[in-house]
């Protein structure tokens, strides 16, 4: 079933054509990927999925309900982690998580019990009286998780949600987002952080220009600008190494040698791993590392933009 | 629900704000207290309005008129009041448009009693009138009673020591002293101040990106505004609410007897003010150029409504009309004329220039709010 099914969303901005006639569908239990650079038109996108911002062109269904004429019905199933932090420092972390929940009709015993669910599940159970006044940026991050999820929406829209933030705050986010999935949250995820995505997306759409340029799992996107694979060994004498014993291997398109870094490339659909590392072992060559090189998301995009994720 | 939460919210945003909190209530006390003992000598025991002069005629004939006669008129030193025979409305007109007197009492021939006095206010007319007002509620209830037992209506007209109404603020004596003065005339002032909550109720919502956080959430655009201003009356008065118990228990202001009506003044202003504040902060994206419109404008309307100090008799007639484009001269007026005169005639219209700026105001912040792209 679909999530959210959005044809020919278009924004403008006067001239400015900020999202250009984009498509895509998620599906239930999908961590779906927005990757772009800043700019790309990804936030935009997501502020009229949530309906902040009206849209200029399209059509968004959210839960099979058209999300501009009933988005009364449709916000109620969505949770929203926006890009800034946006939480009270003059409201305790319960006080916060409560507030926010109380808006999607939450009321009672059940809002103090989902907030304090919603702060332990982002690692701020213990600070639940404290004012985020004092609190790291990654404290203040996982906070705005919590505001976001107390009312255990369907369709969790995390925008940008670990900017600026100490990797080990990073690593957590990305644990929970894993966890809420697991729950059955669908997640829509943006961010121009290509490992995150990689590590965590089910589904990817590199965005750019306000176009979907490419939509897939990332082994369908890694496999768009690659037809080899690339295994790096690492040796203590590169000096030993004989090029064409190498080249002999079944599937082997090109060796390199560089110093005591040897690269060797082969066909994508032969699986040779094996024999090269046998080629080492046989001739007594001692390998201090081995790495296979398969295309990153960045290498994607920049294949497909001609410009780096960071430019 | 919403409403509610957003209101809650505002209260507690409000009370955990020190800067606030010392502002709406720890610097109203301040004021009161030191211009009220500062200028203690300028009010003496009360504020010297000289003595009412008005001119009389009764042409009605009987015993209502022999009454009023000798119940209201030949009461006048006791009321303070210089009562003249007139024979001539005309000429006595003239001589109230000429300030040579404040007021005119005409009692017709059908016993009704007409009351005139210069378009110009003037604090002595209108203490006339509070008294005439009194004696015609008096009067009417003996009527009342009159109509159950006609038999009696000569001995109760007669009767000049019992009381058929609850009149209990007509005090010949009952003038304000300076504290009572600046508690009303400080309050009013702060209350003005009050326009800074709505501002930066709609401001700081902004700048920390916690309105955009609210409006993705099923709430109404209009549950947002409402709640915001709301929550910020509801917070004034709370804060209001402290400096008046303060005022009236511990330094013992006097508050009259319908705290009610004068509560109600106050309330009035606040949901004014407040509205302003929330229209400012949808006007303009720069909260300190709204700051600063606001800084400039309550000095000015705070100053013509009396608040730093009496403007009664101040400057000419001309100054005295401009006092009344201040809706602070309304409100410190009209809660003066109910505590001291018992004069209710100006309340409903103090409040209703309060709420009509009140609606004007949120109407345009509405229409704002709607047109924004978010």
């Amino acid at each position: 079933m679909d999530i959210v099914n959005i044809k020919g969303l278009t924004k403008k901005f006067g001239e400015f054509t900020a999202v250009d006639d984009i498509d895509f569908s998620i599906k239930e239990g999908e961590i779906y990927g927005l990757l772009g650079p800043n700019g790309a038109g990804k936030s935009t996108t997501i502020n009229m999925i949530c309906g902040l911002i009206t849209t200029t062109k399209g059509f968004i269904e959210i839960l099979g309900v058209d999300n501009q004429k009933y988005s009364n019905i449709t916000k109620k199933n969505i949770g929203v982690v926006p890009q800034d932090i946006a939480v009270y420092e003059d409201l305790t972390c319960l006080e916060n998580v409560k507030f926010f929940a109380s808006l999607y009709g939450i009321k009672g015993k059940e809002l103090k019990v989902k907030a304090e669910e919603a702060l332990e599940f982002v690692g701020l159970s213990d600070k639940s009286k404290s004012y985020p006044a004092s609190f790291s940026g990654g404290m203040k991050r996982r906070l705005n998780i919590a505001c976001a999820i107390a009312h255990t929406p369907k369709l969790l829209i995390m925008d940008e949600p670990t900017v600026g933030i100490d990797p080990q705050s990073r690593n957590h986010i990305l644990q929970s987002v894993k966890k809420l999935n697991e729950r059955g949250c669908t997640i829509i995820y943006t961010t121009h952080y290509m490992e995150e995505v990689e590590a965590i997306s089910t589904m990817i759409s590199i965005i750019d220009h306000g176009k979907v340029i490419v939509t897939g799992t990332k082994e369908e996107l890694k496999a768009i600008v690659t037809d080899k694979n690339t295994v790096e060994v690492t040796v203590i004498d590169g000096g030993v190494i004989k090029e064409e014993d190498l080249r002999e291997i079944k599937g082997v398109t090109g060796v390199s040698i560089n110093e005591n870094i040897v690269k060797i490339d082969s066909l994508k659909e032969i699986n040779n791993l094996d024999k090269i590392i046998l080629y080492f072992t046989d001739n007594v060559i001692p390998i201090k590392n081995i790495e296979n090189k398969v295309p990153d998301l960045e290498t994607v995009f920049l294949t497909l933009t001609g410009r780096k994720l960071r430019d | 629900m919403n409403i509610i939460s957003m209101i809650i919210k505002e209260v507690k945003h409000s009370f955990r704000d020190k800067k606030s909190m010392a502002m709406m209530i720890l610097f109203p006390v301040a004021l009161i207290v030191v211009l009220g003992a500062a200028l203690k000598s300028d009010f003496t025991s009360n504020i010297d309005i000289g003595v009412p002069k008005v001119l009389y005629r009764i042409e009605a004939q009987g015993v209502v008129s022999d009454s009023f006669r000798s119940s209201f008129i030949e009461k006048g030193k006791d009321f303070k009041i210089e009562f003249t025979k007139m024979d001539d409305m005309d000429s006595a007109k003239k001589k109230v448009i000429s300030s040579e007197y404040d007021a005119i009492i005409e009692m017709k021939s059908n016993n009704k009693i007409e009351f005139y006095k210069s378009g110009l206010e003037s604090l002595k007319a209108g203490m006339v009138e509070g008294i005439l007002s009194t004696y015609v509620q008096e009067f009417n209830v003996i009527m009342n009673i009159s109509k159950v037992n006609p038999q009696i209506i000569n001995s109760l007209l007669s009767d000049t020591n019992a009381d058929y109404s609850t009149i209990t603020s007509l005090n010949e004596s009952a003038q304000p002293s300076s504290l009572d003065y600046y508690t009303i005339a400080e309050i009013a002032l702060i209350i003005m101040y009050a326009g800074m909550t709505g501002l930066f109720g709609i401001a700081s919502e902004k700048n920390l990106k916690t309105r955009d956080r609210i409006l993705i959430s099923p709430v109404k655009k209009y549950e947002f505004l409402i709640g915001k201003t709301i929550g910020g009356v509801i917070c004034t008065i709370l804060q209001i609410a402290i400096v008046i118990l303060f005022s009236k228990y511990v330094l013992g202001a006097n508050w009259g007897n319908d705290i009610f009506t004068v509560l109600l003044i106050f309330v009035s202003q606040i949901v004014m003010v407040i509205s302003l504040g929330v229209a400012l902060g949808f006007i303009f994206k720069n909260e300190n150029v709204a700051n600063g419109i606001l800084n400039f404008m309550i000095p000015v309307m705070v100053f013509l409504g009396g608040s730093y100090m009496p403007v009664d008799g101040l400057g000419g007639k001309t100054f005295q009309a401009i006092t009344y484009l201040s809706p602070v001269r309304w409100v410190n007026r009209s809660i003066f004329d109910v505590i001291y005169n018992n004069n209710y005639g100006k309340v409903p219209f103090t409040i209703l220039i309060n709420l009509g700026i009140a609606v004007i105001f949120l109407t345009i912040a509405s229409l704002l709010f709607r047109k924004e792209n978010v």
